[in-house]
């Protein structure tokens, strides 16, 4: 698909793009992954937003054990290692960190690279209930970020400034949902590679170019035959699927399945609701993506995002799961445990629990265990 | 004379409360399945691991033991159940107990840690329950907390009762609150989550940002409200007040016995200090009660050591500091010594540094959370690490050995950071020592007493040089 390869061909150069922006006197701001940071903040300070998403590189992994201990989720291990040893190029041209701090794993990684870098890292807490002194606190957080993006470009976040943002956000999320939705039907027109990959570009290159592309994905998908029409429907959920971890994927489209609709804290972003664009637009910004995004693992209670879940695998008439964690990331490890009787429960579905440290070795154990799951689902 | 009396009388139970508390006992005893093999085990146990020449110590080990019966029985006695996570926030466990009063229906503690003194010390019979914890939805194999599987454990197995009530505190660690959800939903029992924000950047301590406080002040006085509204219990200024001086009596002693452990020699094991340490922190019951005394005594038996200048290891042996001992497992702290270095402090024994001057709150709990920014816990992994270094700074010693388990997010996050900081901020030598302090089956003997060994000979190698420079 034309579409796919440009915005595959956007990816690729989206770091020049940054460099060449950088050099125009834009601001690079960087941001953690989790859904925590409204990009819209950025964007309205005149900046150009990206995160700090790539990972599934086992070298960057083995080059933390340097700066912090192994039982640490992988991912942000694996930051770590790019982070402090200058391997990834973002790192290198961001103006500044924004670090929402979600649990001890990323809290690692904003205090190593803070140590170690001259990266200016600039945290702000995410309470971890959905409740109104929770909301206040991250509210308090927002208005920070915004002082700091504000004094960081010079640019005033204006109310004006922030709703155009929104909007533009709001049509990004309107597409990749549209584009999410397709795969509700038996045809299903893009892979989730591919899926996830939009999700990737959307982290990281400029918005408006990637509306242009995501507005020709769905003509072109409307009219596309179905990818796959073989093979066992999955729901892929987990902590975090990052740019260049594409061996889950690779491993189930290889064994037959057809992953048909992803669920992650970090690496999909949460595109099922917009922002209001009515009424204060820091506060819409706050209800949105605190009070109204579903939960990841490490908020409780857990009942919505597992009520999501399922809900999820009824929509998308999956015929199994695939759990997808990173070692050491405990809020996943331990619903892991209990997710799969309310699944079986709710929908008489089973559920397969993977973990990765982004080991190579990894992958011949995880192709028989996703193989002996696909047969036994098709009987 | 029955299975259990040897025992109990090396843990200074006199005759007439093993006869006057023989239901008790033996009711325990059979909800745990310890039998007199366990009891002949646990004798030889207690003889080879603690100093038992020193009546203090032995009535400590008693105090443990009657706390872990209170524990056991809480239920069956008919008494209302809160449990509280470990580390606590702040001494909630004991303001609770005081504003229950004087009525004894109340059990407020931290079983998880009395079952460690006690099923894991004494009689070590921990990998059962660590087992059943595993199987119940806390697995091996991912760094999960040994504590919070000895805990899940210990109430799937009937060994606890499951509580009326459970306090978790997050942000400093996530994983509790995570377990706490887990057992929630396996045992039905209400938790109240007290949340904070580990968010301050930096370098800022002890600056902090209000906002901090004021959301874990709220936290705070939502739990205040919960007890109120579920159990009756009033918690207000006065109350935490009262229970500071009931609490203050127990740190009192602990401060008398820390003042001769700084000796040289020092005149205590730190096998056997682990046992008082544990006191305050998990206990708001008979251990409260009984402590001081039992630590007054053991400070008396500490004292004659130091006037007659003898101690566990030879004098002018390197001295350390250690994070955290082995809540499990005896063989682990008597490594340190064993390798020829002195431990006159753990980093809780640490003088505090002068908190800066409060801030005028409203609220009880937000003045408390602003006291919880200031132990650097609750602030941020530069607070943690700045105040320890601070503390470090008032103390004569010769390295730190960082002692931690692998098993505790908040600590592993910050372990390389801490040994850094110290070493650039007061040049002692700092040794990061992996372990579990609650399981034995995550750690070679073997291995730890190497790193140990070649970290006291590094230490006695430069106090030597030192020694001689001094002389020239």
């Amino acid at each position: 698909m034309e579409a796919i390869n440009k915005i595959k061909a956007h990816i690729m150069s989206g770091l020049n793009d940054l460099i060449q922006a950088k050099e125009r006197g834009i601001k690079i701001i960087g941001y953690l992954p989790g859904g925590y940071f409204p990009e819209e903040l950025a964007i309205a300070a005149g900046a150009m937003p990206v995160c700090m998403i790539r990972g599934g590189n086992h070298a960057c992994v083995e080059a933390s054990i340097a700066y912090i201990d192994r039982w640490l989720d992988t991912f942000y291990r694996a930051q770590i290692g790019s982070g402090v040893s200058g391997t990834d190029p973002y790192y290198n041209i961001i103006d500044v960190l924004i670090a929402p701090i979600t649990d001890s794993n990323n809290r690692a990684l904003s205090d190593t690279l803070d140590y170690h870098t001259d990266i200016d890292i600039f945290p702000f807490g995410v309470p971890h209930k959905k409740e109104e002194s929770g909301y206040l606190y991250y509210l308090h957080g927002l208005k920070r970020v915004k002082i700091k993006l504000e004094q960081l470009t010079g640019v005033e976040i204006t109310k004006e400034r922030l709703k155009e943002a929104i909007l533009l956000c709001n049509k990004e999320r309107e597409l990749l949902k549209k584009i999410s939705l397709m795969r509700k039907t038996e045809t299903v027109p893009i892979t989730s590679k591919d899926f996830v990959m939009i999700n990737h570009a959307a982290m990281i290159i400029d918005k408006k170019v990637l509306i242009r592309y995501l507005e020709s994905l769905i003509q072109e998908l409307q009219e596309a035959d179905s990818v796959n029409s073989k093979g066992p429907r999955l729901l892929l959920t987990g902590s975090t699927l990052a740019m260049g971890d594409g061996k889950i994927l690779d491993l189930i489209e290889e064994a037959g399945g057809k992953v048909v609709i992803e669920e992650f804290a970090e690496g999909i972003k949460f595109y099922w609701q917009n922002v209001k664009t009515t009424g204060d637009p820091i506060e819409a910004l706050a209800q949105a993506y605190f009070t109204d995004r579903i939960v990841p693992a490490w908020f409780r209670p857990a009942g919505e995002r597992l009520n999501h879940l399922v809900q999820l695998a009824k929509d998308f008439s999956v015929d199994g799961v695939i759990w997808y964690q990173l070692m050491y990331r405990e809020s996943y490890k331990i619903e892991s445990y209990y997710f799969p009787e309310i699944l079986e429960k709710e929908t008489g579905l089973s559920m397969l629990t993977l973990e990765s440290d982004y080991d190579p070795s990894e992958i011949g154990q995880m192709r028989t265990r996703i193989e002996t799951y696909l047969e036994s689902i098709r009987g | 004379m029955t299975y259990y009396n040897d025992l109990l009388k090396l843990c200074a139970f006199d005759e007439s409360e093993i006869l006057s508390q023989k239901d008790r006992l033996e009711r325990t005893f059979q909800i745990l399945g310890l039998g007199p093999a366990d009891f002949e085990k646990a004798e030889a146990r207690v003889n080879e691991s603690f100093d038992i020449e020193l009546m203090g110590i032995r009535k400590v080990l008693g105090i443990w033991l009657k706390e872990l019966f209170d524990a056991v029985l809480a239920r069956e006695e008919g008494k209302k159940i809160i449990y509280f996570g470990y580390p606590p926030f702040q001494y909630t466990g004991s303001v609770i107990k005081t504003a229950a009063g004087s009525k004894n229906d109340f059990y407020v503690g931290c079983p998880e840690i009395v079952i460690c003194q006690t099923l894991g010390q004494i009689f070590d019979k921990l990998i059962p329950l660590l087992e059943a914890g595993e199987t119940a939805g806390l697995p091996p194999g991912h760094a999960m907390c040994s504590l919070l599987q000895i805990k899940l454990g210990a109430i799937e197995k009937g060994f606890i009762p499951v509580p009326d009530l459970s306090i978790a505190t997050s942000y400093f660690c996530d994983m509790g609150p995570k377990a706490e959800e887990l057992m929630q939903n396996r045992y039905g029992y209400p938790v109240e989550y007290v949340d904070g924000s580990l968010d301050s950047p930096w370098g800022a301590w002890p600056d902090y940002d209000r906002e901090t406080v004021y959301y874990l002040g709220g936290q705070v006085n939502r739990l205040f409200g919960t007890l109120k509204d579920k159990f009756g219990l009033e918690i207000n200024e006065k109350v935490w007040e009262k229970a500071g001086l009931v609490c203050g009596k127990l740190y009192m002693s602990i401060n008398e016995l820390g003042k001769y452990l700084t000796a040289d020699p020092v005149p205590l094991s730190v096998a056997d200090t682990e046992l008082i340490l544990g006191i305050p922190t998990a206990c708001t019951g008979i251990a409260v009660e009984e402590g001081p005394e039992a630590i007054r005594i053991l400070a008396e038996e500490v004292g004659k050591r130091v006037e007659k200048g003898t101690g566990v290891v030879p004098k002018g042996s390197p001295r350390v500091v250690i994070l955290l001992q082995s809540l499990s497992d005896t063989a682990v702290n008597h490594l340190i010594e064993e390798a020829g270095m002195a431990v006159p402090l753990t980093m809780v024994m640490l003088p505090p540094v002068r908190p800066p001057e409060p801030y005028p709150y409203p609220t009880l709990g937000e003045k408390r959370a602003e006291q919880a920014m200031f132990t650097g816990a609750y602030h941020s992994t530069y607070g943690w690490i700045k105040r320890n270094i601070d503390s470090l700074k008032l103390v004569d010693l010769d390295g730190v050995i960082y002692s931690y388990p692998f098993s505790c997010r908040p600590i592993v996050c910050t372990s390389k950071l801490t040994k850094l900081e110290i070493e650039k901020e007061t040049g002692l030598p700092t040794l990061l020592l992996e372990l579990d302090i609650y399981d034995k089956r995550n750690y070679s003997i073997a291995s730890l007493r190497t790193r140990l060994e070649a970290f006291a000979e590094m230490l006695k190698a430069k106090k030597a040089q030192v020694n001689k420079e001094k002389a020239k």
